[in-house]
């Protein structure tokens, strides 16, 4: 299912001496190729979650930061820097909500300069999307399930990875597809 | 109006599935992904150089010229028999761990805000505070303070993990401001690493000696089942146990799950309790323990014990 779900055997440790600029340029190319296919699903991910566009931008960044780091620990990095990110998405709401004077905009060189915060940039993105305001009626774990789903994981598989049983995975999924089905019949159906 | 039963399954599935498309597509265009990628690798690349330095240095031979290391370089030498191989860290901390959960909930609960044992893990948490503002000076002395935001930040979340006592959060709360001072003055960092190691030498004392208390305290045969984890924790090098302490103390407050049902909570401090939809509370505790209590973030169904009038004082 994942194209860069790699083995789970161990993998060589990174050399940490000039001598070895080979292998820093293959692991700096395995992580690239990652990095440029995995990067905007990632902030899809996250904006499915419930983050804003140009958070989800940073947070995605951070991620990815961390994962080039471990990249020679990371087994299933398709997984990981959704987990990660997610994680890392729920510390931020949380430092958002104590401290709202941390919120001034900063963001990643991956925005592109005009997006910013405001709303013609990549904020309106939020507007655009009805899928987006229909799942923002949802609750927080059906979100989450949406969300993996959406990424192409199965119930098993989403059970793991948010640490619950697959029924209650697949009674989240239930709900959820009957609140979007509901909300969109409100909307005039599916186009 | 449209029923919800008027859109087949099928529907919903290629309406998602192309909203999703759509979605991806929007974003994908206020995105620089070269930029992102050369952000990344630009800024990993100061890691790769100062890696590179340090694999040049005799770091401990520097550090010894400076201050007595006799206490905080233990190595394999410590231990009586020079052939003892210790553990990996992870591998300790996961027997800790696991020695932990196989207390009854009622027992952690005790141990939890047990002086002793709470004094330990308060000075773990000013210790890994400690380390990491050493770490911060070090690496923000070696990259001209390029990360200092972000390592601050990782800084105040480890200060969030729910200090229990306040002589702990005075001392990393102290250190911080010192931080702080250092940093606005971009000046007098090798001054404040240097007050800093000496702070962390006299954690790392006092955190071997508070757990020499605990042991004297706990090493009795009813008491077996947390002496055993101390004793693990007494001969782990002091480069690992704080932060594994720091472990213990999250799993004592982790009651996710648990059966408390038939516990008298009567007085017991529960502030930081970790607990699920699952935990089993007894009938006349549970709607207090909802109020007092508030979601973890970035999860549906955990919650954690905020205040509360229960939580001030314990008999």
């Amino acid at each position: 299912m994942d194209e860069h779900d790699r083995s789970d055997e161990p993998q060589p440790t990174l050399p940490a001496t000039h001598a070895a600029q080979d292998a820093y340029r293959s692991h700096d190319t395995e992580f690239s190729d990652f990095y440029r296919h995995s990067i905007v699903p990632l902030i899809g991910f996250l904006v499915v979650l419930g983050a804003r566009p140009a958070d989800a931008a940073d947070v995605a960044q951070e991620t990815m930061l961390k994962a080039y780091q471990d990249w020679n620990t990371i087994t299933h990095p398709k997984a990981w820097v959704r987990r990660v990110a997610s994680r890392a998405w729920g510390r931020h709401m949380a430092r958002s909500h104590e401290d709202p004077v941390d919120q001034l905009p900063e963001h990643t060189s991956l925005l592109h300069p005009a997006s910013g915060i405001e709303a013609s940039g990549i904020e309106a993105v939020e507007q655009r999307h009805t899928v987006l305001q229909a799942l923002a009626t949802l609750p927080l774990r059906q979100r989450q399930v949406m969300a993996w789903t959406f990424d192409g994981y199965s119930a098993p598989e989403i059970a793991k990875e948010l640490g619950i049983e697959p029924a209650a995975v697949r009674s989240s999924l239930l709900k959820a597809r009957r609140s979007l089905t509901a909300c969109l019949a409100q909307e005039g159906g599916p186009e | 109006m449209t029923s919800s039963k008027d859109i087949p399954d099928t529907d919903l599935d290629d309406w998602t599935s192309t909203q999703q498309s759509a979605l991806i597509a929007d974003i994908a265009s206020h995105l620089d992904v070269d930029a992102g990628l050369r952000e990344i690798l630009l800024t990993s690349r100061h890691a790769a150089v100062l890696e590179d330095v340090t694999d040049k240095l005799d770091i401990e031979a520097g550090l010894s010229a400076i201050v007595d290391t006799e206490e905080t370089t233990p190595t394999v030498a410590e231990h009586p028999d020079a052939l003892f191989q210790p553990p990996a860290a992870t591998d300790i901390a996961n027997t800790v761990v696991k020695l932990i959960t196989t207390l009854p909930p009622e027992t952690r609960l005790v141990l939890r805000t047990h002086p002793t044992i709470a004094g330990c893990i308060a000075l773990a948490v000013a210790h890994t505070a400690s380390r990491e503002i050493i770490n911060f000076l070090r690496v923000a002395r070696a990259l001209n303070l390029t990360h200092a935001r972000d390592i601050a930040r990782d800084l105040d979340r480890g200060l969030d993990r729910g200090l229990t006592r306040d002589i702990a959060r005075d001392i990393a709360r102290a250190l911080d401001r010192a931080l702080a001072h250092a940093l606005a003055h971009d000046r007098d960092l090798d001054r404040a690493r240097a007050l800093a190691l000496d702070l962390d030498h006299a954690l790392d004392r006092a955190l071997a000696h508070a757990l020499d208390r605990a042991l004297d305290r706990f090493n009795r045969p009813a008491h077996e089942a947390v002496a055993k984890p101390l004793a693990i924790l007494r001969q782990t090098p002091s480069t690992d146990r704080a932060t594994i302490l720091v472990t213990l103390g999250d799993t004592l407050n982790d009651l996710v799950g648990a059966d408390l049902s038939g516990v008298d909570l009567t007085d017991v401090p529960l502030d930081g309790i970790r607990w699920s939809l699952d935990t089993q509370w007894p009938p006349d505790w549970r709607a207090q323990i909802e109020r007092d209590s508030e979601s973890v973030p970035g999860t549906a169904d955990i919650f954690i014990i905020r205040g509360g009038s229960h939580t001030e004082t314990r008999v």
